[in-house]
């Protein structure tokens, strides 16, 4: 996959007609880390000036959002608003009596509007879990409903006491030590020293400003699977590598941290997609 | 979106004589052919072969491709804008299927 991306980088320098004497010389000889870190840093920026292939998930998302009623879902905002829905979420609903977050809530809405039971939800969101080039709906919808707040700033309301709450326990789970092999979030994602995962900088939360970045991003489009991952996915994928029990979304624990992760956000600006390896 | 479809982005409006980035994202699974070692199961090949850039129905660029492409390329061609028209795009695969995309450009 690694020859691929490469691949993909010298292929875009190449058509873009920057670097083209770094990017033929890359293919020929074995890379030091330091150099493969910034060739890929550099595709990065390049398909960040070019059009995101996650857009093509936006488009089927339009669709999808009139098919499964959700024109009647109220983001916080009123019915069917989605522009700047996300800036302001997570939130406490009184018709559903919780915080939720995003996803959380097209969940709910899922139910009520589209006549799905909790099994049938959690196999539509699960529908993509695990493969890759796969086109789904659920992941389309969010994709959607995240694209039209861009360019706003998160704006999490952590005075309110419910959203408060939450974000004190989503804090405790984030430093809370679990599982056989002792792990939490904040072993890799804190600490002022640069941790790294192969050749991806892993952002830290005692670095100000990097958990906006890392959140602001969110669904974004990842390049080995193919297809966008959403934040309920990436949770369920950092809490496997950890090894903790089963993660079920929609639950109060992704909530949880969904509050922490974009309290702790506040003020950074949206830009869906992102994009990563 | 099914297979082949495209997101053809042009800007409205250039400058004669400015180059100009003709920017596509192409809907294409690209997968290489291969062989499973455990029981020796031969997948074909699917993806793009062939990718052609017309500016008012004369070719300015081609553009041959092969398994070693990523999923969903996204592909930025330079065109040097002289006049207005309309820009297309026509791209096959290798199992014989053949896709068209355009967008207009005003030069001033």
């Amino acid at each position: 996959m690694r020859k691929i991306l490469l691949t993909s980088a010298v292929f875009g320098l190449a058509c873009a007609g920057f670097l083209g004497y770094q990017a033929v010389k890359a293919q020929d000889q074995e890379l030091s880390p330091e150099e493969e870190i910034r060739l890929v840093q550099e595709f990065n920026r390049m398909i960040a000036e070019g059009i995101n292939p996650g857009e093509i998930w936006a488009e089927i998302g339009k669709e999808a959002f009139k098919k499964y009623n959700l024109d009647k879902c109220d983001f916080g905002l009123g019915p069917g608003k989605v522009e700047g829905a996300l800036a302001q979420l997570p939130r406490y609903f009184p018709d559903a009596k919780r915080v939720m977050d995003l996803e959380t809530r097209i969940g709910w809405c899922l139910q009520q509007y589209a006549g799905m039971t909790p099994e049938q939800v959690k196999k539509f969101v699960q529908q993509c879990w695990g493969k890759s080039q796969c086109m789904g709906e659920y992941d389309a919808i969010v994709m959607y409903v995240s694209m039209a707040s861009n360019g706003q700033k998160f704006n999490v309301n952590l005075k309110d006491p419910q959203v408060k709450r939450m974000y004190e326990i989503g804090k405790q789970i984030y430093y809370a030590r679990l599982g056989p092999w002792d792990f939490n979030c904040a072993t890799c994602h804190a600490g002022q020293k640069e941790v790294r995962i192969r050749a991806t900088r892993l952002w830290s939360a005692d670095r100000p400003g990097e958990a906006g970045q890392a959140v602001s991003i969110f669904p974004k489009y990842l390049v080995r699977w193919a297809q966008p991952m959403t934040m309920h996915y990436r949770y369920s994928e950092c809490m496997r590598q950890m090894r903790w029990p089963g993660f079920e979304p929609h639950s109060d624990l992704a909530v949880a941290l969904s509050t922490f992760l974009y309290g702790t956000a506040n003020g950074t600006e949206i830009k869906v997609p992102g994009i990563g390896r | 979106m099914a297979t082949g479809t495209a997101i053809l982005r042009v800007p409205k409006e250039a400058q004669k004589g400015q180059v100009v980035r003709v920017q596509m994202v192409i809907t294409h699974p690209m997968t290489p052919p291969r062989r499973d070692p455990q029981t020796g199961q031969e997948t074909p090949g699917y993806f793009l072969t062939k990718l052609q850039l017309f500016h008012n129905d004369q070719l300015v660029s081609e553009m041959n491709m092969a398994a070693g492409i990523s999923a969903n390329p996204f592909i930025a061609l330079p065109l040097k804008a002289d006049s207005s028209g309309v820009i297309k795009i026509a791209y096959e695969d290798n199992r014989g299927g053949k896709w068209e995309r355009t967008a207009e450009i005003t030069v001033k």
